[in-house]
């Protein structure tokens, strides 16, 4: 396995060694040194390290100024501060800036490791979850049009944080090696409408309509789920789905405090759909 | 539904509420429900899966939701349900449902849980469950919370 490449910015020969030391016989290797931060901006264009540690004090500039300049040449940078000083403001600055994690000098091998750990583990996961949002997206298209005959008119995505329901929510909740959920969303309106698309009939009871999108919302989620199942294919990685339930009722706010979702609002002739889909751990 | 599916849930109440802080948790009324559940104003749906499959809700007014939220955070005064009470009531939930599906693998059953969702608002209702449900009202220091248990 290729290791991971490590830049250090540091202006001290000795807190550099105390850095390469710290990542002895690790998967980390350091692939640069830079001693200044104008040679840190230099080094990270020419090597394209997978993370970079850096000190606040350089001879040239300040260190979460050079973090900025860096995450602006690359948004998806993997920066960490290690410094003499570690205070709040510090840590509540390169937080903003975009920096992933604060140590303070002497740095101990183990904490530096475990930071790193984290770091590379919350990226796989992103990427993996925003990969896993597509099979949603095929389901939920897909099914309306093969189930209802409809075409969906257009298909809009959206990161949110919390969701306000339009009438009728379900909610099928996702666990095993990911934890999420997946929720449906239509107005109680558009609920009818597509319910009465589904059943091929014209006339429609609430029962109707809270068994159709409950079981609609079922479909798009084992069908989903299935496809991510047969990629992850290890029995471990399995991702199961907890029963449906419902909610009924108009501006109602659906909050998972640790989650990250996306919302995809399908347009179809008798009106949107939402699917709002979410993981725990995500970003 | 087997009336004993409540057990597991109620002791799990009675074994985290006193770590929490309350003092005296006690079991309330029990009863069926049919259909719906009344939200309260805040309703938090956990999921349930593998060998038993289903859904809770946790139901509590605002009021008694701040008050745990705030005895949760050792006595911090919470005047709205804001992101941490938020946090709080979400992760308390969790907390019990976790502890009852341990239970329940400790009778032989293998439950999975899903993340709670964090339902708010006014005048709504949910359907836990195609068929009847259980309820059940436990109250920890007068605070009533309202468990809604749907088992297929």
């Amino acid at each position: 396995m290729n290791k991971i490449r490590v830049l250090i910015v540091d202006d001290s020969p000795f807190s550099q060694r105390l850095i390469k030391d710290a990542l002895k016989e690790s998967k980390y290797e350091v692939c640069g040194c830079a001693g200044t931060g104008s040679d840190g901006i230099r080094q990270y264009r020419e090597l394209q390290p997978d993370l970079v540690t850096m000190d606040l004090t350089l001879p040239d500039m300040d260190g979460l100024e050079c973090c900025r300049e860096l995450l602006t040449i690359d948004p998806a940078g993997k920066i960490v501060v290690v410094s003499a000083m570690k205070d709040e403001a510090i840590i509540n600055r390169g937080t903003a800036i975009g920096v992933k994690a604060f140590f303070q000098k002497p740095v101990k091998s183990e904490a530096l490791l475990l930071g790193f750990e984290q770091i590379i583990v919350q990226q796989r996961n992103e990427a993996g979850q925003l990969h896993f949002l597509e099979y949603f997206i095929a389901a939920f298209t897909k099914n309306i049009i093969d189930m209802t005959g409809m075409d969906v008119l257009s298909v809009d995505h959206s990161t949110i944080q919390s969701v306000v329901s339009h009438g009728l929510g379900v909610i099928i909740g996702i666990t095993g090696s990911q934890q999420g959920r997946i929720m449906l969303d239509v107005s109680m309106d558009v609920a009818q409408e597509f319910t009465k698309k589904l059943l091929r009939t014209d006339v429609v009871a609430d029962e109707d309509v809270f068994n159709s999108i409950s079981e609609f919302t079922n479909i798009i989620a084992g069908h989903s789920i299935s496809e991510i199942n047969n990629v992850l294919k290890a029995k471990e990685f399995e991702i199961r789905l907890t029963p449906p339930s419902i909610i009924i009722g108009e501006s109602i706010a659906i909050i998972n405090p640790k989650m990250t979702s996306n919302t995809v609002t399908a347009k179809t002739a008798i009106g949107s759909l939402h699917m709002n889909v979410g993981f725990v751990g995500g970003k | 539904m087997d009336v004993k599916v409540i057990n597991p849930f109620i002791d799990a109440i009675m074994n985290i509420m006193p770590q929490l802080g309350f003092q005296n948790v006690v079991k309330g009324k029990l009863s069926v429900g049919e259909q719906f559940v009344d939200s309260k104003g805040i309703t938090v749906l956990v999921g349930l899966t593998d060998q038993l499959r289903g859904n809770i809700a946790y139901n509590f007014t605002e009021a008694t939701a701040m008050s745990i939220a705030s005895k949760m955070m050792m006595g911090m005064p919470v005047a709205t349900l804001d992101d941490l009470a938020q946090s709080a009531i979400s992760e308390l939930t969790n907390m019990v449902t976790g502890n009852a599906a341990t239970r329940f693998e400790k009778d032989g059953l293998r439950v999975d849980i899903s993340p709670p969702s964090l339902v708010v608002g006014e005048n709504f209702k949910l359907k836990v469950s195609n068929a009847k449900f259980l309820v059940v009202e436990m109250i920890a220091d007068s605070l009533i919370i309202e468990l809604n248990i749907g088992i297929e």
